[in-house]
């Protein structure tokens, strides 16, 4: 059978050789592009669940004064006593617990949420 | 031009088509990924917003629930910030914060829509690294005294009425001070002359916003006893005045009583047994009155020789044995207590550490949008 393998036209193994040397130059210079994308791409993937599970954890935490002073994913919980955003009335404090899970921050007044 | 040429031009060719190829592939997947980034980054500050907007509200509803009517906030509030050193909301602006709210406590002026009309309402915006949320609350649609369905008194004069209609929700007791300054109080309107007559307001919690002043038109008003049984768990009262002029007989005409009380009743199924509070009586019902008002009075009148009134003595109602005033006080009141004669153990003061809003819990104070 004559033709592809009896053939003498074609690449020579230098030409081969070169010509796969390109192409490893150019994804190698191309590669850490593409890497560091992809690995953007699935961080911000988990980093969009973290977010979701901590505006979760948030929710139930300002839903219960109980539940935001127990729970382990409430980094910290502080009473507030003398807030004063009003200047006219009795200017009573205002006591409650800063609530903050990751980076998220809000206020649960005291005797509410329960 | 050989063959050995045209491969090396094909290879050129194929190389450079590599290049664009790999370019665009990595340009775009290098676009996506930073837009990603951008997205989450919004993501977060937009939460983060969320919930200090949430904040803002939340801390300007305490602040709106402990302060009696009259007092509460209005407007616009001092600037919150949440200072990210010390963990605290404060309003100096800290060097490093996390984000503002700026909050506002209006009423809502819709009179198309009368579910609406008068309601508190708290906008809260908050900013954090230029990106903003509002976070809306309104008071629940409470029932008004004056509303159709239960007509206690009226919106517009503040006479009270006779009425058997009771309420399943919060009241809310205010007069239309646009149209007059009249305070709740009786009239002519009550039917009888020298009988008893006795008028009942009765709801889970019953907040009056207006002052309750029974002997208001007493020089001009009809004769009898007006019995006002304020009955509810809890009681938020504004100024309150009730009036005596017991009759007298100083001729050959007799002068008859017009007598005008308040009495606190507790509803069936509510209330706190005297044992939970330490009272003296374990078995009795006891509900939750606040006086708001600094003035919680009786007046005491008496006849004069030719009929007129010819005395009036302000009469400053206190804690029966004690030299508390009502005024400005927080109290478990026993079932059935009257306001113009007080026992010794009607009234118990309510310790301070007892927050003023414990009694909304469940009743769906505010409402967020």
């Amino acid at each position: 059978m004559k033709g592809v393998t009896d053939s003498e036209s074609g690449f020579t193994l230098l030409e081969v050789v070169v010509a796969i040397a390109i192409i490893t130059m150019l994804t190698v210079a191309f590669a850490p592009l593409i890497v560091s994308s992809v690995q953007r791409i699935q961080w911000a993937g988990t980093r969009m669940q973290e977010l979701y599970t901590l505006r979760s954890e948030m929710e139930k935490s300002l839903a219960s004064e109980s539940y935001a002073k127990t729970s382990p994913e409430v980094s910290t919980h502080k009473q507030m006593p003398n807030l004063r955003v009003w200047s006219g009335g009795s200017n009573t404090g205002i006591e409650g617990l800063v609530v903050r899970v990751g980076d998220f921050v809000s206020f649960l007044p005291k005797g509410r949420g329960d | 031009m050989g063959l050995r040429d045209e491969q090396g031009m094909m290879a050129i060719g194929v190389a450079l088509m590599l290049i664009v190829v790999l370019a665009l592939f990595g340009g775009t997947l290098w676009q996506y990924s930073m837009a990603e980034l951008k997205r989450v980054e919004r993501t977060e500050q937009d939460i983060q917003a969320l919930f200090l907007a949430r904040a803002g509200a939340e801390i300007v509803m305490a602040a709106w629930l402990e302060e009696s009517v009259g007092e509460k906030p209005a407007g616009v509030m001092e600037r919150i910030y949440y200072n990210r050193d010390s963990g605290h909301f404060q309003l100096t602006e800290p060097s490093d914060y996390l984000g503002y709210v700026d909050v506002v406590v209006s009423i809502i002026d819709d009179p198309q829509d009368s579910l609406r009309d008068g309601l508190t309402q708290i906008v809260a915006t908050s900013v954090v690294d230029g990106v903003s949320r509002t976070a809306t609350a309104t008071t629940y649609p409470h029932l008004f005294g004056h509303d159709p369905s239960l007509a206690w008194y009226s919106e517009r004069y503040g006479t009270i009425q006779m009425s058997n209609a009771f309420a399943e929700e919060p009241v809310i007791m205010r007069t239309d001070n646009r149209a007059s300054n009249n305070p709740l109080h009786v009239d002519n309107t009550l039917p009888g002359e020298s009988e008893v007559v006795t008028v009942q307001f009765e709801a889970p919690a019953i907040v009056f916003e207006s002052p309750m002043i029974l002997g208001h038109n007493i020089g001009s008003g009809r004769n009898g006893r007006v019995n006002v049984v304020v009955c509810a768990e809890t009681i938020f009262f504004d100024e309150v005045i009730v009036s005596n002029l017991p009759s007298s007989k100083p001729f050959i005409i007799t002068y008859p009583d017009r007598i005008y009380s308040v009495i606190l009743k507790v509803p069936d199924g509510m209330g706190i047994l005297g044992f939970e509070i330490g009272a003296e009586d374990p078995t009795a019902k006891y509900g939750t009155v606040y006086f708001d008002h600094g003035t919680v009075s009786k007046q005491n009148y008496s006849w004069g020789f030719l009929g007129g009134i010819s005395k009036k003595v302000l009469e400053v109602l206190k804690v029966k044995n004690t030299s508390k005033n009502l005024a400005k006080g927080a109290f478990y009141f026993k079932d059935d207590t009257d306001l113009s004669n007080l026992a010794a153990d009607s009234l118990i003061p309510i310790p301070d550490s007892e927050s003023r809003s414990n009694p909304f819990k469940g009743t769906g104070t505010f409402v967020w949008e």
